[in-house]
């Protein structure tokens, strides 16, 4: 039983670290510029189309990822510079419908241009899987404990990027710029702060990492139209269940959900067993389980598990 | 001159909040414009900061900056220490106080000033912004402005929402910041405050400026002192 609840927690930590960057993009665009990006999942499905095609075309993979993630930032750009330059700072909900209609568009570009077939992308890291035996005491029927090197190598790459994210926002001028702009958009004006400049590199940055994850997933789920429309979902909850206030939170409420959505579907694999159901997987529940975690989130804490550190006026 | 106006209006569509105001202020001059809720006392502010687009003249040190933005504004020494303080309310305070060198002054040396002239600062300088008390917090939105080492500073009703103690306690350190030499545009409801304090006064109604002289003067006039100061 310890090796299997060990390996939720290894499990749940690589998948909830892709939520988390997914979440982390969502959150950078969302505190910035006041808009939650329904485009989020799919503006990163277009850029591994992108990366993809320069593979292709190419056969230079980090070349390809290279570009992929330029396209991501320069869609971003063109999102924030011509998509929302008319109805910036009239309403943030006219924002919202636009990227609902954009993620409508680019669903319908990749179909047009790419097709439904879906298509293959390399590992960006290939290694055999290792296995851990633990301590026969521990471990009484000596199963191993699987650790896919390639999960766990994107595992470390997408910690990575998040810790790079956070630092760029903490210790250099732009990212201050960022910070500032989310906090208050007059203050950041008085400030000398071009917030023009802040919306911009919120969306280029905030798209970029979308299509990062894309390439991460992109072995696992193949590269087509949806690839990345559950997985903005699961962004979306590790943004909501970390609390839209950090950046930081936001990558660890990705972290948190991975481990609780993979000990959840265990807990449930278990009582399935005890009362002999047979006819439901509970793997297949992990879309309704995160939907759950939504619901339970926003009744109790609606400010997220780390909460906020301000709470408006008192 | 540090500050020239002329025929300087602002409109936020079809509504001109201020209708071709001509001002001036000279070098470490205190200058300040009273008026009314709604006369386009803010607007004004907005708008020689460039944060609202506005029409006609403007100089700044002799040099026509119509078409400079907002940062550059910042960056050549006009802040702006705005109205509802803007303070960013989940940072602390000292983090609020190293964005006000965003763009220019010296972070070390401006924070030095500020903590002297604010020392409540210093003590709550690991405090989250938003929490501290309305006071505190317009010190700290003009400690920020002062951490850009203005050379005109503006500042939008300081006195808005203080008890009578704490406006004391603010014009105090304006009065340091004049012995700075500091040029400032002081805009206020709290007209016997700003008259008292400054050197010239103009007074804005309908977003246009009907009186403008030495401020003890209008304190001592019969029109203004039954208009704006209820006496």
């Amino acid at each position: 039983m310890l090796v299997r609840i060990l390996q939720s927690i290894i499990f749940g930590l690589f998948s909830g670290s892709l939520y988390g960057i997914i979440g982390l993009g969502l959150s950078l665009i969302y505190r910035t510029t006041g808009v939650m990006n329904f485009a989020h999942g799919n503006s990163g499905m277009i850029g591994v189309f992108v990366g993809w095609t320069i593979l292709a075309l190419t056969k230079n993979l980090f070349l390809s990822i290279f570009l992929g993630l330029i396209f991501g930032a320069i869609l971003g750009i063109f999102m924030d510079k011509i998509l929302m330059k008319k109805v910036k700072g009239l309403s943030h909900s006219s924002m919202l419908i636009i990227t609902l209609g954009v993620l409508l568009i680019f669903e319908g570009i990749a179909l047009i241009i790419w097709g439904t077939q879906p298509l293959l992308f390399k590992d960006i890291f290939s290694f055999p899987p290792k296995l851990i035996y633990l301590p026969q005491k521990l471990n009484p029927n000596n199963f191993p404990l699987i650790i896919p090197t390639n999960d766990f190598a994107n595992f470390l790459v997408a910690v990575s990027l998040s810790i790079l994210i956070i630092l760029f926002s903490r210790l250099t001028k732009p990212g201050l710029a960022l910070i500032a702009r989310s906090e208050d958009e007059i203050g950041a004006k008085v400030v000398g702060i071009n917030v023009n400049f802040a919306d911009s590199l919120a969306w280029a940055l905030g798209i970029s990492t979308a299509v990062f994850a894309g390439f991460l997933v992109a072995p696992k789920t193949t590269v087509n139209p949806i690839m990345l429309v559950n997985f903005q979902l699961y962004g979306f909850t590790a943004a909501v269940f970390g609390g839209f206030s950090s950046f930081i939170g936001a990558f660890a409420g990705g972290l948190i959900l991975g481990v609780l959505e993979k000990i959840v579907i265990l807990v449930l694999d278990q009582l399935f067993t005890k009362l002999g159901i047979s006819t439901i997987n509970s793997v297949d529940l992990q879309l309704s389980i995160i939907l759950l975690i939504i619901i339970i989130t926003l009744i109790i804490k609606p400010t997220g598990i780390f909460g906020a550190k301000f709470k408006g006026k008192v | 001159m540090i500050l020239e106006i002329n025929k300087f209006s602002v409109s936020y569509g079809k509504i001109e909040a201020v209708k071709s105001v001509t001002l001036s202020l000279k070098e470490k001059e205190v200058v300040t414009v009273i008026g009314v809720n709604g006369a386009g006392k803010s607007s004004l502010l907005y708008g020689i900061s460039g944060i609202v687009e506005a029409k006609g003249m403007i100089f700044y040190q002799e040099k026509d900056i119509s078409k400079l933005p907002y940062n550059k504004r910042v960056k050549n020494g006009m802040i702006l220490c705005p109205e509802g303080r803007r303070i960013f309310p989940s940072l602390a305070v000292e983090e609020n106080l190293k964005l006000g060198s965003f763009s220019r002054g010296n972070a070390k040396k401006q924070m030095k000033i500020v903590f002297d002239l604010f020392p409540k600062l210093y003590e709550r300088k690991k405090q989250i912004a938003g929490y501290l008390s309305g006071g505190e917090q317009q010190m700290l939105a003009i400690g920020r402005a002062l951490m850009g080492d203005p050379k005109l500073l503006m500042l939008d009703e300081p006195s808005l929402g203080l008890a009578p103690i704490i406006v004391d306690q603010v014009y105090v350190a304006l009065a340091e910041l004049k012995k700075l030499g500091i040029s400032i545009l002081l805009i206020e409801q709290n007209a016997y405050q700003a008259l008292s304090f400054a050197d010239r006064a103009y007074i804005l109604e309908n977003g246009k400026v009907v009186v403008e002289g030495e401020s003890k003067k209008l304190l001592n006039e019969d029109s203004v002192r039954k208009a704006y100061l209820g006496i």
